[in-house]
């Protein structure tokens, strides 16, 4: 948990109410409950909500995780318009003026969160799951 | 088969189907579009903001306050706030199921046919992310869509198994149990611009039999005081009062009222020669032409000690 500490400013206590389970090279959010261990009792397929992923020496938030945890952060935020987010979701990396150190951030745009991206100098790369949006997401009008 | 009008197909129900001409005349109406507004992840009031600034038209449904119609909105995956779980496309009638077994944060609860995971990301939601929901389902390919809904929607609390229900483990009983059983689902059907149903369905023996196991295993795992809900959509008698009766022949079972003012029929009496008992008057039947949603049929079932 140091590691959204460090990087966006996330209380530790916000894991306070969680266990968090390794699995691979996945770490996932389940809601604390002591009654978990007699579950274990039963073959679990999956637990919880993918929180991390160890990339090598690196974590690498998941977007939904950010989603949900994203409003108790205060750095390594980038806001993009409508626009910018479209580019950036069609064309997987766009040009920033971000001026954050390297790294994982979390993209806000229309004041909603909308998950992880890669700051590299000049640079952001989506690291949104390509399912997340649709073909028609952009053209969709109400 | 797939031809029949509305008055042809369900012909066979016309007895027992209230105002059976609205009813069919309602099936020529599309189905409404319902959002959930996820307060997992935002409260009601930023994610209906969000969409009427797009020009949504919404229409609170009472009593729920998180559930709207979407008037101008026909394909709300679409929407980006939907992508990032803000919301979800949810008929009524399976808001109703979730919201009738009315779990309490904390307690334990059952989802033994949860794929997709509409009505078990609900009971998440009603639970405040809390406690613990085991979303079992046996098919592995709805595991997918299942996994892919409770991430989007933010769900932390639920644990999820494949087990064939009517084989669940009993080593972990639960203070709530829905079981929302695979069903000839009449209830979904629709006609097209023809005036014909697009599709049709056909229970059957093997199914009721499936339904009667799902049932008793998810009695069998409910603790003793607990709460239990069976739904259904579809109208078919011998996939709903006929599956309860069967319950309540076989275990100390209690069928309970259900207590919400909501336009409904009660549950079947008796269907051609057989009768059920008394208590089944208690299960709600719910038509279109009373809720404009899927067909449904649901019962409320307590376990005495």
């Amino acid at each position: 948990m140091e590691f959204f500490r460090r990087r966006f400013g996330i209380p530790g206590a916000i894991f306070s109410n969680y266990y968090l389970y390794r699995r691979g090279r996945t770490a996932w959010l389940v809601n604390k409950d002591i009654r978990l261990q007699d579950l274990a009792l039963l073959q679990v397929k999956s637990i919880g909500m993918p929180l991390l992923r160890w990339l090598g020496p690196h974590l690498k938030p998941t977007s939904v995780a950010l989603q949900l945890l994203g409003a108790h952060a205060n750095k390594n935020i980038v806001t993009l318009t409508s626009a910018q987010l479209r580019d950036l979701v069609e064309r997987r990396e766009i040009k920033t003026e971000f001026a954050g150190t390297p790294g994982y951030v979390i993209v806000v745009s229309t004041s909603l969160i909308i998950g992880c991206a890669l700051h590299l100098p000049g640079r952001l790369i989506s690291q949104f799951p390509r399912y997340m949006f649709t073909s028609q997401t952009w053209e969709y009008v109400l | 088969m797939a031809s029949l009008t509305p008055e042809a197909y369900f012909a066979p129900f016309s007895q027992i189907i209230p105002d059976f001409v609205a009813f069919c005349r309602k099936l020529s109406d599309p189905l409404p579009v319902h959002l959930r507004m996820n307060t997992l992840k935002a409260p009601v009031s930023e994610t209906r903001l969000h969409l009427e600034e797009q020009g949504a038209l919404l229409v609170k449904e009472d009593p729920f306050d998180f559930v709207y119609r979407a008037v101008n909105i026909s394909q709300p995956g679409h929407l980006l706030e939907f992508s990032l779980g803000l919301l979800h496309s949810q008929a009524l009638s399976s808001v109703l199921a979730a919201f009738v077994l009315g779990p309490e944060p904390d307690e334990t609860v059952l989802d033994l046919c949860a794929a997709p995971g509409s009505k078990t990301s609900l009971l998440a939601q009603l639970m405040q992310n809390k406690g613990i929901i085991v979303a079992n389902d046996r098919n592995p390919d709805r595991l997918i869509p299942l996994k892919a809904n409770l991430k989007r929607l933010g769900v932390t609390n639920t644990v999820i198994t494949r087990y064939p229900g009517q084989t669940f483990p009993k080593r972990f009983f639960f203070d709530r149990v829905l079981v929302d059983v695979p069903c000839s689902a009449e209830g979904t059907l629709r006609a097209g611009p023809s005036g014909t149903l697009r599709q049709s369905t056909q229970a059957s023996k093997k199914l009721t039999r499936l339904q009667r196991d799902l049932l008793l295993m998810a009695f069998d795992l409910l603790k003793v005081g607990g709460t239990l809900v069976y739904s259904t959509c579809t109208y078919s008698p011998d996939e709903n009062e006929g599956v309860v009766q069967f319950l309540l022949e076989t275990r100390p079972a209690e069928i309970q009222p259900i207590a919400m003012d909501l336009p409904h029929s009660p549950g079947l009496q008796q269907w051609k020669e057989t009768s059920y008992d008394a208590s089944i008057k208690y299960c709600w039947r719910i038509y279109p032409q009373q809720i404009d949603t899927v067909g449904f049929f649901m019962a409320k079932v307590g376990k005495g000690s």
